[in-house]
């Protein structure tokens, strides 16, 4: 079942930034195939988070399905106390062809991400969309060419500390 | 007769012409206006900062001032002190997940208890409840004292607690940090929240407005003897943002159903918002509906009393439409005066929890407390009901 539900989840993410396209304008630089989008490799990634093991996911197959993708290299992580999943973490970095600096560009791909019209909030100096699944919160987050979607269980108890400790990764 | 008429047209028709072209123009300023007022507040709720929220609301039983005076380092980091009628109520510090909260008046805890009607409610969560959190409806059922519901056999509640002015600490009950579809939030219900969404609510304020102007003296369209803001004054850099308001809606009006449309928060708003260095410094509301009593009397053909004052006339129009409002599923209009002060825009702000808490759930207050809480927290707020309720003179 968790495995499912990751499956799930990248697959929703991945959907996402396909049509994240819809926001472009005028790119010269064609989508990547979804299955070549590579694995990312983040380094110096903490081992766990807020006491929340942290472990890479393989989306690939999930990716494969995506014909066009406006990025380059994905990772989906699980956040886990014991065997259970509490949170995903999906880190993306955009290709070339997306104008990630674009509010427009940013408000699509947001806006394509959860169940619910997303909020903006100021933590620290970042800013972050909240969103809504089901029976989880996304949060949703830019950082140069990188996207970071936090996906937490709707009744983890501690899911602002996290998000504000996953906002000091990078990549 | 024909050549002495003619001049007089030709001059009507460019008197038609220049007030067309004016009032196009009007149109383009008002765009710009709001798309103005619109990137000061985006530049404004990105900052760290002190805020005073007051508000004054009129009924028939008098005026009811409420104060909100708190600092904000970011979305997730607040504290915030509420005061009643200039009385010490509440203090409240949110940090993350964590909230802490103490009642410097323990008399007014009613106002903030969670209701009886969902149990669905609880706070935390990243910007609301998700949508997965129903745990049903819940009554309160067999209330049982202040140490049941939720406490630790042994150990104080945190109704107990709060009831003696101490801090209670929730480590994951922080407040949803906004109304979303989930959140039963109306206006007045949690002051601190009305602060804390003070920027949501003027963006829907615009949003109602038949336009945003900046304000201007000598605009033809300026009625001094309406205005119930400060002018900025000289020199200050302080650009006036002023919402028009939409007429009252005609008695034969209905919406997309088969109700009769009734007069809407909206129609008897009047708002100011003032503007320094591209940004909001401060925000003023008047819910004016004694300005609008003849309109209310023409279109609803109604006479109201003679020998009352305006201000008990508009608490009786209102008590009145808010039945027709009510009943018809929508929120009440809230006469009030509100002003919603910012400083110290940027600075450096920093939040720090109580040292001197005591670990408990405060499920038992509105909208805050673990979703996992909240049937407990019910169960919690129903036995400090009654408990007041039992109290001489409660």
């Amino acid at each position: 079942v968790t495995a499912q539900r990751l499956r799930c989840f990248g697959a929703v993410v991945a959907a996402a930034l396909a049509l994240a396209g819809c926001a472009r304008s005028g790119a010269s630089v064609a989508p990547t195939p979804g299955k070549a989008v590579k694995t990312l490799e983040i380094g110096n990634l903490p081992p766990d988070l807020l006491g929340l093991k942290l472990a890479p996911e393989n989306v690939s197959d999930d990716l494969a399905k995506v014909p066009a993708a406006f990025i380059d290299a994905l990772s989906l992580y699980s956040l886990r106390h014991n065997d259970l999943v509490m949170a995903t973490l999906q880190v993306s970095r955009f290709n070339a062809g997306a104008d990630v600096n674009a509010e427009k560009f940013r408000q699509t791909v947001v806006n394509q991400i959860g169940a619910s019209a997303p909020r903006t909030v100021r933590l620290g100096a970042s800013t972050v969309y909240l969103t809504t699944g089901t029976k989880q919160s996304i949060a949703v987050w830019f950082k140069d060419r990188y996207l970071f979607v936090l996906a937490t269980r709707a009744d983890y108890d501690e899911p602002r500390t996290l998000l504000r400790k996953a906002l000091e990764i990078r990549p | 007769v024909t050549a002495v008429r003619a001049p007089w047209r030709r001059i009507a028709l460019c008197g038609l012409l220049v007030v067309g072209t004016l009032g196009l123009s009007a149109c383009n300023g008002a765009t710009d206006a709001e798309k103005r007022l619109r990137e000061a507040i985006r530049n404004t709720e990105k900052l760290s900062n002190t805020f005073l929220y007051t508000e004054t609301v009129h009924d028939k039983a008098g005026d009811h001032e409420t104060d909100v005076r708190g600092l904000v380092e970011d979305d997730f980091r607040y504290k915030a002190r509420v005061a009643e009628d200039g009385k010490p109520v509440l203090d409240e510090v949110v940090s993350d997940d964590a909230l802490a909260v103490r009642f410097l008046d323990p008399a007014q805890m009613s106002r903030f208890l969670r209701k009886p009607v969902k149990a669905n409610q609880g706070g935390s969560g990243v910007g609301g409840n998700g949508n997965g959190n129903s745990q049903g409806l819940t009554t309160p059922g067999s209330a049982g004292n202040l140490g049941g519901a939720g406490a630790t056999p042994g150990e104080p509640s945190a109704a107990e607690l709060l009831a003696t002015r101490r801090w209670v600490l929730d480590p994951a009950g922080a407040p949803s940090t906004f109304a979303t579809a989930n959140t039963d939030q109306t206006l007045g219900d949690d002051p601190i929240a009305d602060a804390r969404d003070a920027f949501a609510y003027v963006e829907r304020a615009i949003n109602e407005a038949v336009r945003v102007v900046e304000f201007n003296p000598e605009s033809l369209e300026y009625r001094k003897d309406e205005d119930p803001f400060p002018t900025p004054a000289p020199h200050s850099g302080v650009t006036r943002y002023d919402f028009e308001r939409p007429n009252l809606p005609k008695a034969s009006q209905t919406g997309g159903g088969a109700n009769q449309v009734t007069p809407d928060t909206r129609h008897f708003r009047k708002m100011s918002v003032y503007v320094k260095d591209k940004r909001v410094i401060k925000v003023m509301e008047k819910i004016d509906v004694e300005s609008r009593l003849k309109d209310l009397a023409e279109i609803y053909d109604t006479k109201f009393p003679a020998d009352r004052s305006k201000a008990e006339l508009a608490a009786i129009a209102v008590e009145a439409l808010n039945v027709i409002r009510t009943g018809q599923g929508q929120d009440p209009i809230r006469m009030r005066d509100m002003e919603f002060s910012l400083k110290d825009l940027g600075t450096d702000v920093k939040v720090d929890m109580p040292t001197d808490t005591t670990k408990g759930s405060l499920a038992l207050l509105q909208n805050r407390g673990r979703p996992a809480d909240a049937a407990n927290g019910v169960l919690e707020a129903a036995a400090v009901r009654a408990q007041a309720a039992a109290r001489p003179g409660g």
